[in-house]
């Protein structure tokens, strides 16, 4: 979440006026050392900045972990579910914010992933009662696997589906992801419907162990944004933006577009699988009408307002938009005011969604954050992300 | 170094190049002009790889190249400086100059780094301003030093006068006679007939997606052809 500061230690910056200049050349010993200044970025600051985060993320673990104990079962939730929904969008962010290719594939990938954690993680017993329409298909009547081996499963089939499907999306250019994507979407939840050996049909898989914590989930929150970050500043991110910002240059300048645009996809696609079994656990029921497009649709409007390209917009927005669904839920509710009651109106909450939504849309045209990232330097925001 | 031949290129069925001939020999710098629409960009776009031909051959140091993608033939040493000042407006000025050596090795990569804000040393007072919030004769150079970045052995460039103020424009043909003198070989778009003709070895015409005429530069300047329909006299 946090990037090193700008520059080095003061003092050191800003002495290209008055390096050794003369006639418009500069000597390359001078030039040498300045080059070597801005590219060792592990100055003082940059040090206090990572101990920063690595406390407060201690500190974030110590109180989700407290928190998880005690009777607080409903903010619990509604955290775990943000810290879900954190997962989802910062990887989808990866898609649409960096790389800048218009995608609608979460719901896709998180029930791939959802659906292959969820058969590896029911007992053989839980399974025997659950498929009553058909028998589970062997070998899976019998397997059971713990937590971690199905999250990364689930991932790893979420990811394994996204590159069948990037090999032939990627090889046209235009806006073909957007409608593949959604139309991936519909294909996996009419197999999850079909497929009733293997997903139980429209009655879904129930009774999943809740392994899902808030821990758990805070703990893959800082995997998912510790490995994009990480791979955003690697000459790799460096290749996806350039992508975002002008393709054909990109191509003149020896990058191999299609492999960058299908490694981000593929990346996106591994975090939504997990993000998916994440929330699967936590739910304790899969089912095909879980997620449908509205799945894809308030993450697109969680990163959309968050601020498309940045992954601090994302986990805000996510937090905002897991926190704003339950405490509007008051909306939808009978209420009393001055004496008379008013009925509530179910799904009044996504009108005022919506409304907000164009109200950020107005008001900060590029999201809350822009492409801002959280930093903890002084100086304060920084751009580009 | 950079032979053309015969080379086809239609966009959905409208023919814009018909049998182009070209030559750039190593060490030269040539030039390519003529008017709106004539194919100019077409034709480097087609040598970079970023468009498909129809029939012809491209041959860089010996070697077919048509049909290849144009990453590939970007870290073969063949790069294109693309029109309208191309860089990539959201990232930094060094992390634009880190993507023209993408390819490249770290070592490579520095020292082409030196060398490039050697030759402009307005990019390395802006280093960590954000391409787009440059100049138009600083995102210029930006864009050449992205390409010079890649280390190319064949340098195309596209229209870098354009959209620039005369001032700058002679700043970027200067910085162009350091990188040729340097011993890089150059083809060059141009609109600015006069300009092109001054600086370069050689030089084509192209009309209406045919080479029309061809010549020593020195030579091309007092054909009363080029005179009158591109020199204006």
């Amino acid at each position: 979440m946090t990037r090193p500061p700008e520059t080095g230690p003061p003092g050191r910056t800003s002495s290209s006026d008055s390096g050794a200049v003369s006639g418009g050349r500069v000597t390359p010993p001078a030039a040498e050392a300045q080059i070597s200044d801005f590219r060792s970025q592990k100055g003082s600051g940059a040090f206090v900045s990572r101990a920063f985060t690595v406390v407060s993320i201690a500190a974030l673990y110590y109180l989700s972990h407290r928190l998880s104990g005690t009777e607080a079962t409903y903010l619990v939730h509604v955290l775990t579910v943000g810290t879900i929904y954190a997962v989802l969008a910062t990887s989808y962010n990866l898609v649409n914010g960096i790389t800048g290719q218009f995608s609608l594939q979460p719901n896709a990938f998180a029930a791939i992933g959802a659906y292959t954690a969820a058969i590896l993680t029911l007992s053989p017993e839980e399974k025997a009662m659950t498929f009553i329409l058909e028998p589970i298909l062997p070998p899976f009547d019998r397997i059971q696997l713990p937590f971690l081996p199905a999250l990364l499963a689930g991932g790893g089939m979420a990811a394994a589906f996204a590159v069948l499907v990037g090999l032939p999306v990627f090889r046209v250019r235009g806006d073909y992801l957007a409608i593949v994507t959604l139309g991936f979407g519909e294909i996996v939840r009419i197999v999850a419907t079909n497929a009733i050996g293997l997903t139980n049909g429209a009655l879904g898989l129930k009774g999943l162990p809740p392994y899902t914590t808030l821990t758990g989930a805070f703990v893959w929150l800082v995997v998912t944004l510790v490995v994009i970050t990480g791979l955003l500043r690697s000459p790799v991110g460096r290749a996806w933006r350039s992508i975002r910002e002008d393709e054909q240059a990109a191509r003149a300048a020896g990058i191999n577009v299609f492999r960058y645009k299908l490694s981000a996809f593929v990346v996106s696609a591994f975090f939504q699988g997990v993000g998916g079994a994440l929330l699967a656990h936590l739910l304790t029921t899969v089912d095909p009408k879980q997620f449908n497009f509205f799945f894809t649709f308030n993450l697109l409007i969680i990163i959309v307002v968050g601020g498309l390209g940045s992954m601090t917009g994302a986990v805000v927005g996510s937090f905002l938009f897991a926190g704003g669904s339950e405490l509007l839920r008051v909306v939808e509710e009978p209420i009393t005011i001055a004496g008379r009651e008013f009925e509530g109106i179910p799904g009044l909450r996504m009108v005022i969604f919506s409304a907000l939504l164009i109200v950020i849309m107005l008001f900060f045209r590029r999201g809350l954050f822009g492409r801002r990232e959280f930093s903890w330097s002084i100086r304060g925001w920084r751009g580009a992300a | 170094m950079l032979k053309v031949d015969n080379l086809h290129v239609a966009y959905d069925g409208i023919q814009a190049l018909r049998g182009v001939r070209l030559e750039v020999p190593r060490g030269s710098l040539v030039a390519l002009i003529g008017a709106n629409g004539a194919g100019k960009s077409t034709l480097l776009r087609a040598i970079a790889g970023l468009l498909q031909p129809r029939a012809g051959r491209i041959e860089f140091e010996g070697r077919a190249i048509q049909g290849r993608p144009a990453h590939r033939i970007a870290r073969e040493g063949l790069v294109l400086v693309p029109e309208g000042r191309r860089m990539f407006p959201n990232l930094t000025v060094e992390e634009n100059l880190k993507m023209g050596g993408f390819a490249r090795s770290e070592a490579d990569v520095r020292r082409a780094e030196v060398e490039v804000l050697e030759l402009f040393p307005r990019l390395r007072e802006r280093r960590r301003q954000l391409g787009g919030t440059l100049s138009g004769g600083e995102q210029q150079m930006l864009a050449l030093g992205r390409a010079l970045m890649a280390r190319p052995r064949l340098l195309m460039i596209d229209e870098p006068s354009l959209g620039l103020a005369p001032k700058i424009v002679l700043q970027v043909f200067d910085a162009l006679r350091r990188i040729h003198a340097g011993g890089l070989t150059l083809l060059l778009i141009e609109q600015n007939a006069r300009l092109a003709l001054q600086n370069s070895d050689h030089a084509y015409v192209l009309e209406t997606g045919e080479i029309a005429l061809e010549g020593p530069s020195r030579s091309l300047i007092e054909d009363p052809r080029v005179r009158e329909a591109y020199l204006g006299a």
